[in-house]
């Protein structure tokens, strides 16, 4: 006699991936379970002890230890044990109950059979890496065209957050239209009960009221539109605007179970089609003064957050905030160049702007400050536009370089005033360091190459990845064909380097298990760029400077890398992805921060994700450390730590 | 009619496996198979090791406490076995039913109680009669230590149902949660705080899953959970690790 304990069927139905099994092999499979109960204290299984029995935790913490260092604390509904149970070694990990803990304890036989007959579950602890991160990223991105994401948006999400101004059929056409001025509104839905009955614009008022010269008095019903076309809330925006421009109507009432719910106006969508970002690099080009620029600039993070909300990949989002951040950086270069011009007269010699860091790899993020720096031509400009050998030729008196300090002075506050903080380590071309000719800037890159103390290394790590911004990008292009050159070369330089890269390790424990900050204000939080995205820029950096690859954004450089002599294909395309599900969790948290008025910032508590999250991140992590390895072992970099 | 055994009073030094093997011996041709099998094996004694107790879990819902006047009204029972690693609840084990009200001598109804435990009449009149009910218990008991939350419920109801049905005096081996807890808790009826020692209560203390009780073998489950715990807790009296350790 088999009997169901209706408690643990419910348990499980309330967890992933027990809940995905079938309902007969879950009545087969509660009669073989069994529970354990450990105290707090207590081991659930030691490091190196053989384990046969997978252990899914219905009270109590559990911490996953490694060296006895902390690498996971697992909670309720979380099953541990499955990698010595699933393989039937002994446990690379240990299991120590933190608090009392009741566990259900699956049978390994019994485990391995579901791994074995149920896809959709062995998928869940499926640990081929690559697949279930690909799989993630392709998940979160949204299907559509980018171009079009805006337009694909549903009615009910563009989020008005007003409910309808809505009136009785009887209420006086005058009063109508005292409400419609107070609310600022140019349409008002007639309903009954909630229910829509009839929808009176502006134009009925002029046309039906003041044209016809209709008694103001009369109820609003005699003028309105019955039974009017609605949409529904799951209408997509580009079907509404369709609507409305085949029916030559403005206004569309929102309807959702026979409820009014809302309006969607021409005006609506016509915005919506603004917030675009080529509209917002339409709308900075057309500003002609800084405080102008800043307004359309406080509006990109809204405009982000929706694309996150809608699945756009990360690297779509990174491409479309450094096109944003190009625009903002080249408009305010144009007037700010005039301005300087008005101020001290014409340059003295040609230049080029800079975008350094993660604006230069196409990676600008919400929470990204500006970086940059400026390369002066060596040679002085003459009289007639010619240019003059002799940089004397400006004059001994006068400071070739003034003009230059007043512009980068200039950029830094207005950038500043467009929501990109200065960079706490002034690499900005206001800091006269990274205000140079192309000759200072030829001796700092070799000396950086010849010389790699941690300070040479760091700055090589931002100024390498550069790209010309603004001005005449062939003064730029000799110095990235030098460092293109010259890096392969420099064995000492890309061996420090590859230290550099691996200091900062990703959050996870000795089996790939998340770990939290233990202390100061960021306890029980992971960082995702520390050792996550940005140790994935500096693997492709290393990478890319040893094999003379001439690419920044890390999303080309781990592709180009994708060759047997660089990383190879398959670990390529694992960082690719990792790269991108790691920005995809970073980016759509910060979203939500954005959304919430907080900050922006790189910490996220782990419990805040869904557990498939954190479970891909974990993946994704993995994959940094077996690059970390790899180019450790690569570029022997035991020699120089 | 009552059979000698009995109406015999407890010796000073018997013990239930004692009992067991003499109603085994007066039980001659009759008694149903469960209840043969049952007083067929040894039941623990009190110098057995804890780690090697075979328990049982049970949980009974009845009209009252007074096993006389009260009817059975279901059941639901779950095994604990010694594992590798300690003691183990064994889900595969678990068993309920809900028992059908007697004919003769009872003429209560669910009453009151209803509202406790969700049983109605009609409910309660779709379950086994109550010699099966025994025997479904007695199948799942047999050389085991029964553990119950406050055993006087199912112990009185046992052992009514064995004294009317076969005519003989049960023998049972039992542990208390409820005792255990008090144990747990110093032993001191006046520093313990009121409420302590129910079953929700004493499982919130050893952060057991919270949910609201609401059939026999749930809280059977909840009581076998507790016991687990308990055997854990260092504040649990123990002795030399025997079975009579525990009950002092």
């Amino acid at each position: 006699m088999e009997v169901e304990v209706k408690e643990i069927a419910r348990f499980l139905g309330g967890h992933e991936p027990w809940s995905g099994l079938p309902a007969a092999t879950l009545d087969d499979l509660l009669p073989r379970l069994r529970q354990r109960y450990f105290r707090r204290g207590s081991v659930v299984l030691a490091e190196g002890q053989r384990n046969d029995s997978v252990f899914v935790i219905r009270s109590g913490v559990v911490d996953i230890t490694s060296g006895g260092v902390l690498v996971e604390r697992a909670d309720v509904g979380t099953a541990i044990g499955v990698s010595s149970a699933t393989t039937q070694t002994p446990s690379a990990v240990g299991l120590l109950a933190v608090e009392d803990t009741l566990v259900l304890v699956v049978p390994g036989e019994t485990f391995r059979s579901l791994l074995g007959s149920h896809e959709p579950f062995a998928a869940f602890f499926d640990r081929n890496t690559q697949r279930r991160l690909a799989r993630a990223v392709a998940e979160q991105q949204h299907r559509g065209d980018p171009s079009s994401s805006a337009l694909n948006a549903r009615v009910g999400d563009l989020g008005h957050g007003r409910a309808p101004v809505t009136a009785s059929a009887e209420l006086s056409i005058r009063r109508a239209a005292e409400v419609m001025t107070e609310q600022q509104v140019s349409a008002l839905l007639v309903t009954d009960e909630e229910r829509l009955v009839g929808i009176v614009t502006d134009r009925d008022l002029r046309t039906k009221v003041v044209a016809a010269g209709l008694d103001p008095g009369s109820p609003i019903r005699t003028i309105m539109t019955a039974d009017p076309v609605t949409v529904s809330t799951q209408t997509r925006a580009f079907e509404a605007m369709l609507q409305m421009t085949n029916r030559r109507i403005h206004h569309l009432p929102v309807v959702h179970e026979g409820r009014a719910v809302g309006m969607v106006s021409t005006g609506d969508l016509v915005r919506l089609e603004r917030a675009h970002p080529v509209h917002i690099a339409q709308d900075v080009a057309r500003q002609s003064d800084v405080d102008g620029i800043a307004a359309v600039a406080a509006r990109v993070p809204g405009i982000v957050s929706g694309y996150v909300q809608q699945g756009a990949s990360a690297d779509e989002i990174g491409r479309v905030l450094t096109a944003i951040a190009d625009a903002i950086s080249s408009r305010l270069l144009t007037l700010l160049s005039q301005q300087v011009t008005a101020d001290l007269g014409e340059a003295p010699r040609r230049w080029c702007w800079l975008a350094l860091g993660s604006q230069a790899r196409y990676e600008t993020g919400l929470s990204s400050d500006q970086d940059h720096a400026l390369v002066v031509s060596d040679e002085a400009i003459h009289p007639d536009g010619g240019t003059n050998p002799e940089a004397a030729a400006d004059g001994p008196d006068v400071d070739p370089l003034a003009w230059y300090a007043a512009l980068a002075e200039r950029m830094e506050a207005a950038l500043a005033a467009c929501g990109y903080p200065p960079c706490p380590g002034r690499m900005m071309a206001s800091n006269p360091r990274w205000r140079l000719t192309q000759t200072q800037w030829r001796h700092q890159f070799l000396d950086w190459l010849d010389t790699p103390t941690s300070e040479a290394l760091f700055h090589a790590g931002t100024f390498f990845d550069a790209r010309p911004l603004f001005g005449e990008h062939t003064l730029f292009d000799p110095l990235q064909r030098l460092v293109a050159e010259t890096a392969p070369e420099r064995p000492r330089f890309l061996t420090h380097l590859a230290a550099h890269a691996t200091l900062r390790q990703p959050p996870l424990g000795f089996l790939g298990n998340l770990v939290v900050e233990r202390r100061g204000d960021h306890s029980g939080a992971i960082d995702l760029k520390a050792g996550g995205s940005h140790a994935i820029i500096e693997l492709a950096r290393v990478h890319a400077l040893s094999a003379g690859i001439t690419e920044v954004s890390t999303d080309q450089r781990l592709a180009r890398l994708g060759t047997p002599q660089g990383l190879g294909a398959p670990a390529a395309s694992e960082l690719r992805d990792a790269f991108e599900f790691i920005t995809q969790v970073r980016l759509r948290h910060q979203a939500q921060q954005v959304s919430a008025g907080e900050p922006p910032s790189n910490l996220i508590d782990p419990q805040a994700l869904s557990r498939s999250d954190r479970r891909h991140l974990r993946d994704a992590f993995g994959v940094i450390r077996s690059a970390q390895t790899v180019l450790a072992q690569r570029f022997a970099t035991r020699t120089v730590t | 009619m009552t059979p000698l055994s009995a109406r015999h009073w407890p010796r000073p030094f018997d013990t239930p496996d004692r009992l067991r093997r003499r109603q085994l011996t007066g039980l001659g041709p009759r008694g149903s198979p469960a209840l043969r099998r049952y007083l067929s094996t040894p039941l623990p004694g009190e110098s057995t090791r804890i780690s090697d107790l075979h328990l049982l879990a049970i949980d009974m819902e009845t009209t009252g406490l007074n096993p006389d006047r009260d009817r059975w009204l279901s059941v639901g029972f779950v095994p604990i076995d010694p594992g590798p690693g300690g003691h183990e609840i064994v889900l595969g084990g678990a068993g309920e039913a809900l028992v059908r009200p007697e004919l003769v001598g009872e003429d209560r109804g669910v009453g009151d109680s209803a509202v406790v435990h969700g049983l109605t009449d009609d409910t309660v009149a779709s379950g086994l009669p109550l010699p099966d009910a025994l025997d479904r218990v007695l199948d799942a008991l047999a050389g085991r230590v029964l553990v119950a939350h406050f055993t006087q419920i199912e112990v009185g109801q046992l052992t009514r149902a064995a004294r009317v049905i076969h005519g003989i005096r049960l023998p049972l081996v039992t542990l208390d949660t409820l005792e255990l807890q008090f144990a747990i808790l110093g032993g001191d009826q006046a520093r313990i705080p009121p409420g302590a020692l129910r079953l929700w209560a004493a499982r919130e203390q050893y952060g057991l899953p919270e949910t609201p009780p609401h059939d026999a073998l749930s809280d059977a489950l909840a009581c076998a959970e507790l016991f687990l715990a308990q055997l854990q807790d260092e504040h649990l009296p123990r002795g030399r690790g025997r079975l009579g350790d525990l009950r002092q």
